[in-house]
């Protein structure tokens, strides 16, 4: 059977996932200045999603062949448990915006409920471009990755 | 010194590692409830509760699973050496995201319904009753992610509320008007009138905040005059999470709340179409639960002699849209307290049972009618709306019914949610089809 190469994979991985992070964090800008139910949109629903989806495969691959004694590997997970805890609390302020904004149109709390959302989504996105960005450029770095 | 201090930090990692692997364990068991309350009808105040949020935010549950998954296994002790452990953590993780996450996945059974339904009741080219100009005012797909993600988008439009409509002694009610900025012919909508009956079993609930006011301010931009009534509730003496004002409450029946929706349905013709502009010759009845219920005692009773003299004669009734409703009175009216709803028992006072049970008042001439059912709701159960529906098409009238897998009691209620996103696309195309 073929040996899977991780470092491949996640130089494949965390390239793609660094394109579609800079294409959400443009419509989310887009979207968020003028939000409407357009085509368009349902393409950045699709594409936050997935770069999400990218994220989740990337922490978990790198767990698996980062070398934790490196210095760049302490520093890379040490990253890794700052996105998962960025990425949870994003997910919690969005799904409490979510609700918020659900039942209350107008006042404080509609106004907290739309930054909650805002800044859960930008922070996930933003936090997770920076994790793939440092992926991806110790990916040639002797001595971060376990060798296969 | 340094030692010592190496050694502090070193400990307080390793409880830190402690807590967050309790947290772990903590998360993922509450995450098996949860899945379990999504999947499986418990019979448990708490569990039927929880059910109405879960299956609206179930995808974000699910996401939470998956990280909460992979940071547990970031904790494992290095000591642990059979290799199988993690892959096992790893199976049951995604497999618990994955259950939960199957009222979203489940999304393109609930479109094929739809599409299903409309296709029988309007034909498979039904799309080209709606004109391109209309239609793209209208929802472009059934379901995004981004709303479900980062909510729906509020459209503008005007909004009064606190309108009194009705006084009796302490009893007070109010309703909330939205309607559309500009001229609302030039929209969807043109100007047809959507009443809506908010729910909370006849005993609590109010306009606003318990009716889905994002799906309110929606249709009112698409150019419909919403009004968003209160009726008197059942003073009981029970108590509910739903907000309810004491000015409702009252020693209140069934026929009271239909006359006062009724007096409503006056005042509406006499007053209040003038002032916003409101198309008479076009109205639409629309409630959830026990909203649902007296939607469609109303649109199927408006032109029953039982209800002579109740409603206005001026307003035309073009649709009934009652969501979950409960149909069989003599299944929700006859014990405490709801029985004192309906004078009587079944025996004594069969005619208002009778009455009282929606589908028992369709005729031929009654308006076209949509139904929202979610397949898991524990309070309505399914064969209500089919009830309801085949006493429709029994009668020569058209009926949809909408059904949503794995939707609780009040799953419409957080409008960007994968059900309620099916429920507006094809609302709106419903209300555009029957004005």
């Amino acid at each position: 059977m073929k040996k899977i190469n991780f470092k491949n994979l996640i130089k494949r991985v965390s390239g793609f996932d660094i394109i579609i992070h800079i294409l959400s964090i443009a419509l989310g800008i887009l979207y968020f200045i003028n939000p409407t139910n357009f085509l368009l949109f349902d393409f950045f629903g699709i594409i936050f999603f997935i770069a999400w989806i990218f994220d989740l495969s990337l922490i978990l691959v790198n767990d698996r062949i980062l070398n934790k004694s490196s210095q760049i590997g302490i520093k890379m997970n040490r990253h890794s448990y700052y996105f998962i805890a960025t990425f949870i609390t994003s997910l919690l302020l969005m799904v409490f915006g979510v609700i918020f904004t659900a039942f209350i149109l107008s006042g404080f709390l509609a106004i907290l409920g739309q930054i909650m959302i805002i800044f859960g989504f930008f922070s996930s996105i933003i936090y997770g471009l920076y994790y793939n960005l440092l992926t991806f450029s110790n990916i040639e770095n002797r001595g971060v990755w376990n060798p296969d | 010194m340094k030692i010592e201090g190496c050694g502090i930090l070193t400990r307080s990692k390793k409880y830190l590692k402690l807590i967050l692997l309790g947290l772990c364990i903590i998360t993922l068991l509450v995450g098996i409830y949860f899945t379990a309350v999504v999947l499986f009808p418990i019979p448990d105040g708490l569990a039927i509760t929880l059910s109405y949020f879960i299956t609206q935010i179930s995808l974000f549950l699910s996401m939470l699973y998956i990280l909460t998954t992979i940071l547990f296994l970031k904790l494992l002790p290095k000591r642990i050496t059979h290799k199988w452990i993690p892959v096992v953590i790893l199976i049951f993780g995604i497999s618990l995201g994955f259950l939960s996450a199957l009222p979203v996945i489940s999304t393109p059974i609930s479109i094929q319904t739809a599409e299903t339904e409309f296709n029988n009741t309007y034909g498979s080219n039904w799309r080209s009753n709606i004109p391109n100009t209309i239609e793209s005012d209208m929802l472009p797909s059934q379901f995004n992610l981004y709303s479900y993600f980062l909510g729906f988008p509020i459209k503008d439009c005007n909004v009064d509320t606190d309108i009194l409509y009705f006084e009796d002694g302490n009893l007070r009610l109010y309703f909330d008007v939205y309607y559309p900025k500009g001229d609302g012919h030039l929209l969807p909508g043109n100007n047809s009138v959507i009443i809506k009956i908010h729910g909370g079993s006849w005993q609590f609930g109010d306009k606003s905040l318990g009716n889905v006011l994002v799906l309110n301010e929606y249709l009112a931009a698409q150019g419909y005059v919403v009004f968003d009534i209160q009726y008197g509730l059942l003073d009981a003496g029970g108590s509910s999470f739903i907000p309810t004002p004491d000015y409702v409450k009252g020693n209140v029946t069934l026929a009271d709340m239909i006359y006062q929706i009724g007096n409503f349905t006056k005042q509406l013709e006499q007053t209040y179409a003038t002032v916003y502009s409101a198309n008479l010759n076009s109205v639409f009845i629309s409630g959830g639960s026990a909203g649902g219920h007296l939607t469609s005692v109303c649109g199927f009773g408006y032109n029953d002699p039982y209800f002579a003299g109740n409603f206005s004669t001026a307003l035309k009734i073009k649709g009934v849209i009652p969501i979950y409703p409960p149909n069989f009175a003599d299944r929700y009216f006859v014990n405490e307290p709801l029985s004192r709803l309906i004078p009587g028992d079944p025996s004594s006072n069969p005619l208002a049972f009778e009455k009282f049970t929606p589908s028992n008042l369709v005729d031929p001439n009654d308006p076209p009618t949509i139904i929202y059912q979610g397949l898991r709701d524990d309070l309505v159960s399914l064969d209500n709306a089919q009830t309801i529906k085949a006493s429709l098409l029994a009668n020569g009238v058209d009926c949809l019914l909408l059904t949503f897998p794995f939707a609780a009691h009040a799953s419409d209620l957080i409008v960007g949610n994968s059900f309620s996103q099916v429920w507006v696309y094809y609302l709106e195309r419903f209300l555009y089809m029957n004005q």
